[in-house]
C-alpha cells in the first residue's frame, strides 16, 4: 500500500500537489480584499512554479551535478538546468515582491488604507 | 564591430541605464543626456543591423560567450525581428527625447529624474532583448525586465496610478508565471530551451497533451502581457494613468513585443501541421474578434483622451491576434505590419495627448475646442495619426488592414472581413468625435503654460515637436513604403510555411 502511494506520488501526485498550490495562490489573489494578502498569495503562486521546475529535474538516486571523478553518465546526477533557471526565477520574484511592497507603501500614503473595498468604494454583493 | 551588433544594441543602453544614476549624482543634466545618447546610439546600431540583415539575406546568429546552441544563449536576428528592434530603438530614443521637458533635470531632486530616465532605458532594454533573443527562458527574463520597468513608470503617473500599477503587477505576474509554466512543459517534452532546437525536437514528441497544455499556458501568459480581450483588465487604467511622457512607450510598444513573441511561438516553434493548430487559431480568432468589437464599443463611451486611446489599443491588439488567427502569409504579413504601424500610431497619438497636457493641461475631449488655432502642428499630427488608425489610405493603418483582409478572403473567412470593416467604422466614430471637438467645439479659457510669444513663435519645445513629427512622418513613410517592409519580412515569414 505504501509502495503504491509512493509511486503515485512520484509519478503524478507531486505535480498535482504543485498545481493545487498554484491554484490556491491564484484563488487567493482573486478572493482576498487586502492588498498585502494578495502579495502573499502571489508569492505562493510563484513558489508553485518553482516547485514545478524542480520536480522536472529530480530523479531517484541522483547526486550533485558537480565534477566528481567517478561520475561517468548523465544517469548518475540530477539535471542542474532547472535549478539554474529557478535561481533566476527566484531573483525575478524577489524583484516583483519588492516593487509590489513599494507600490503598497505609496498606496497607503495616498489612500490611508490597503483594503480594496475602501480604495475603490465598491463592495461585493453578498 | 558588425559581428557584435546584436549584443551591442542591448549593452550600450544597459550601460547608459546603470551609469545614469551615478552621473546624476554630480550632474542631473548629463545623467539625462547619457540615457538619451545611449538610446540614440542603440537606434543607429539597430539601423546598421537592419541593413546588414538585408544585405546578407539570411539570419544573423550571435552566441553569448561563444557557447554554441543549444547549450548557450543565442540571439537570432532575422527579417522580422530586425524590423522590431529598429522600431523599439527608434521609439525608445524618441520617447527619451520627448520626456526631457516633462522631467526637467532638477538639482534639488536629482534622483527623481535619474530614476525616471534609468527606468525608461530599462524598459527599452527589455523590449530590445525580448525581440532579439532566440532562447525561451531568456525571453522570460527580458519580459520581467519590461514588466518591472513598466510598473515603475506607471506608478509615478497620476494620483490613481499606484493602484493601477499594483493591479497590473498582480495580473502581469500571473501572466509571466503562465508563460514560465508553458516553457516548463515544453522543456519537459523536448529537453531544450533554444527556440530553433525546440522546433526541431517537437516534431518527434508524441505526447500531444503536453503540447496542448503548453500552448494554453502560452496563450494565457502572452495574452495577459499583450492585453488580448478577456485578459485586458489591467490595461485601460494602466495606460491612462501612467506617467505622461513615458505613456507613449508603454502604450505603443510594451503590448506589441509580447505579440511578436506569440508569433515566434505559434509559427516558428509549433509546427503548422500539428492537428490542434486549427483549434488554437479558432480560439485566438474568437478572442481577437471579441476584443476588436469590445475595444471599439468601449472607446465610444469615454471623453478622456487617454481612456479612448487605451480602449482603442485593445481593439488594435485584436487586429494583430486576428492576423495570427488567419494564419496564412497575408495574415502574418498584415499582423507584423500592424505591430510596426500601430506602434508608431499609438506612440504618436499619446505624444499628442501628452503635448496637449503639457501646454494647456487638456485631458478631456470637451476642452479641446478650437485648439487647432493655437497648436496647428500638434493638431495636424493628431489628424494624420487618427486617420491612419481609422484606416484611410495612404497611411500605414490602411495597408495592414488591407493585408489582413486579403488573408481572410484567401482563407474564405468573410466574417473576419466584416469585423474589420465594422471596427474601422466604429473607429471612425470615436476619432471623428475628437476632430469635431478640435475644429468645431467651443473655445474654453485655458492657462497657456508655454506661451508662443515668449519662445520665438514655437507652439511647443523642439524636444516635443521632433518626436511628434517623426511619428507622423513614419506613418506616411510606412504607408507609402509598405511593400518594402512586406518584401523585407517575406523571406522569413515564407520560411515558416516551407519548414
Amino acid at each position: 500500500m505504501i509502495d503504491v502511494f509512493e509511486i503515485f506520488l512520484a509519478e503524478k501526485g507531486i505535480y498535482m500537489l504543485t498545481f493545487i498550490l498554484m491554484g490556491l495562490g491564484i484563488f487567493g489573489m482573486i478572493v482576498c480584499g487586502n492588498y498585502m494578502k494578495k502579495i502573499i498569495c502571489m508569492n505562493i503562486m510563484q513558489v508553485a512554479i518553482i516547485f514545478f521546475f524542480l520536480t522536472l529535474g529530480q530523479k531517484d538516486g541522483g547526486t550533485l551535478p558537480v565534477l566528481v571523478h567517478n561520475l561517468t553518465s548523465a544517469e548518475e546526477y540530477i539535471n542542474p538546468l532547472p535549478h539554474a533557471l529557478m535561481l533566476t526565477a527566484i531573483v525575478v520574484s524577489l524583484g516583483t515582491t519588492g516593487v509590489a511592497l513599494a507600490l503598497l507603501m505609496k498606496i497607503k500614503e495616498i489612500y490611508g488604507t490597503i483594503e480594496e473595498e475602501e480604495i475603490t468604494g465598491k463592495r461585493w454583493k453578498k | 564591430m558588425i559581428n557584435h551588433l546584436p549584443v551591442l544594441i542591448i549593452i550600450v543602453p544597459l550601460m547608459g541605464a546603470i551609469l545614469c544614476p551615478l552621473i546624476s549624482y554630480y550632474s542631473p543634466e548629463w545623467g539625462k543626456k547619457t540615457v538619451i545618447g545611449a538610446l540614440f546610439a542603440s537606434f543607429v546600431m539597430s539601423v546598421m543591423q537592419l541593413v546588414n540583415v538585408a544585405e546578407r539575406g539570411e539570419p544573423v546568429h550571435y552566441w553569448m560567450g561563444g557557447w554554441n546552441p543549444p547549450y548557450g544563449i543565442e540571439f537570432v536576428i532575422d527579417g522580422v525581428n530586425a524590423v522590431m528592434i529598429a522600431m523599439v530603438a527608434a521609439i525608445g530614443a524618441m520617447t527619451a527625447l520627448f520626456s526631457s521637458p516633462f522631467e526637467e533635470a532638477n538639482p534639488k531632486h536629482r534622483f527623481r529624474s535619474a530614476g525616471y530616465y534609468s527606468i525608461l532605458c530599462f524598459l527599452a532594454i527589455g523590449l530590445l532583448g525580448m525581440s532579439s533573443t532566440g532562447d525561451a527562458f531568456n525571453l522570460y527574463v527580458f519580459m520581467e525586465i519590461v514588466s518591472l520597468a513598466g510598473y515603475g513608470l506607471i506608478a509615478i503617473g497620476e494620483e490613481k496610478a499606484p493602484v493601477a500599477a499594483f493591479r497590473y503587477l498582480l495580473t502581469g505576474t500571473i501572466g509571466a508565471c503562465m508563460y514560465l509554466m508553458g516553457v516548463g512543459f515544453l522543456y519537459s517534452a523536448t529537453g531544450t530551451l533554444n527556440m530553433a532546437d525546440m522546433a526541431v525536437r517537437l516534431q518527434d514528441v508524441e505526447n500531444m497533451t503536453v503540447i496542448i497544455i503548453a500552448m494554453a499556458c502560452l496563450v494565457v501568459g502572452l495574452g495577459v502581457k499583450m492585453a488580448l480581450f478577456p485578459l485586458h483588465g489591467w490595461q485601460p487604467a494602466a495606460h491612462s494613468y501612467a506617467h505622461h511622457a513615458a505613456d507613449p512607450m508603454i502604450a505603443g510598444i510594451m503590448i506589441k513585443i509580447p505579440a511578436y513573441a506569440m508569433f515566434r511561438f505559434f509559427f516558428c516553434i509549433f509546427d503548422e501541421s500539428l492537428p490542434m493548430m486549427g483549434t488554437v487559431h479558432k480560439i485566438v480568432g474568437v478572442m481577437a474578434v471579441c476584443g476588436i468589437l469590445f475595444g471599439s464599443l468601449k472607446a465610444l463611451r469615454y471623453h478622456k483622451n487617454n481612456k479612448i486611446l487605451a480602449y482603442s489599443s485593445i481593439c488594435q491588439v485584436g487586429y494583430i491576434a486576428l492576423g495570427f488567427a488567419i494564419g496564412n502569409f497575408y495574415g502574418i504579413a498584415g499582423a507584423v505590419l500592424h505591430i510596426v504601424s500601430h506602434a508608431f500610431m499609438k506612440t504618436g497619438l499619446f505624444y499628442t495627448s501628452a503635448a496637449l497636457k503639457y501646454k494647456y493641461h487638456i485631458e478631456y475631449t470637451d476642452n479641446m475646442g478650437q485648439v487647432y488655432r493655437k497648436m496647428p502642428v500638434t493638431s495636424l499630427t493628431l489628424v494624420t495619426l487618427a486617420l491612419s488608425m481609422v484606416g484611410l489610405p495612404p497611411f500605414a493603418g490602411f495597408f495592414s488592414k488591407w493585408y489582413l483582409a486579403l488573408g481572410a478572403i484567401q482563407n474564405g473567412q468573410y466574417f473576419y472581413v466584416a469585423v474589420l470593416v465594422a471596427s474601422s467604422l466604429l473607429g471612425a466614430i470615436y476619432f471623428f468625435r475628437i476632430f469635431e471637438k478640435l475644429f468645431m467645439g467651443e473655445e474654453t479659457e485655458m492657462e497657456d503654460r508655454y506661451p508662443a510669444a515668449e519662445h520665438g513663435g514655437k507652439e511647443l519645445p523642439l524636444r516635443i515637436m521632433i518626436p511628434l513629427l517623426m511619428a507622423a512622418a513614419m506613418i506616411i513613410a510606412l504607408g507609402l513604403g509598405n511593400s518594402l517592409v512586406v518584401d523585407f519580412i517575406e523571406k522569413t515569414v515564407l520560411e515558416v510555411f516551407l519548414a
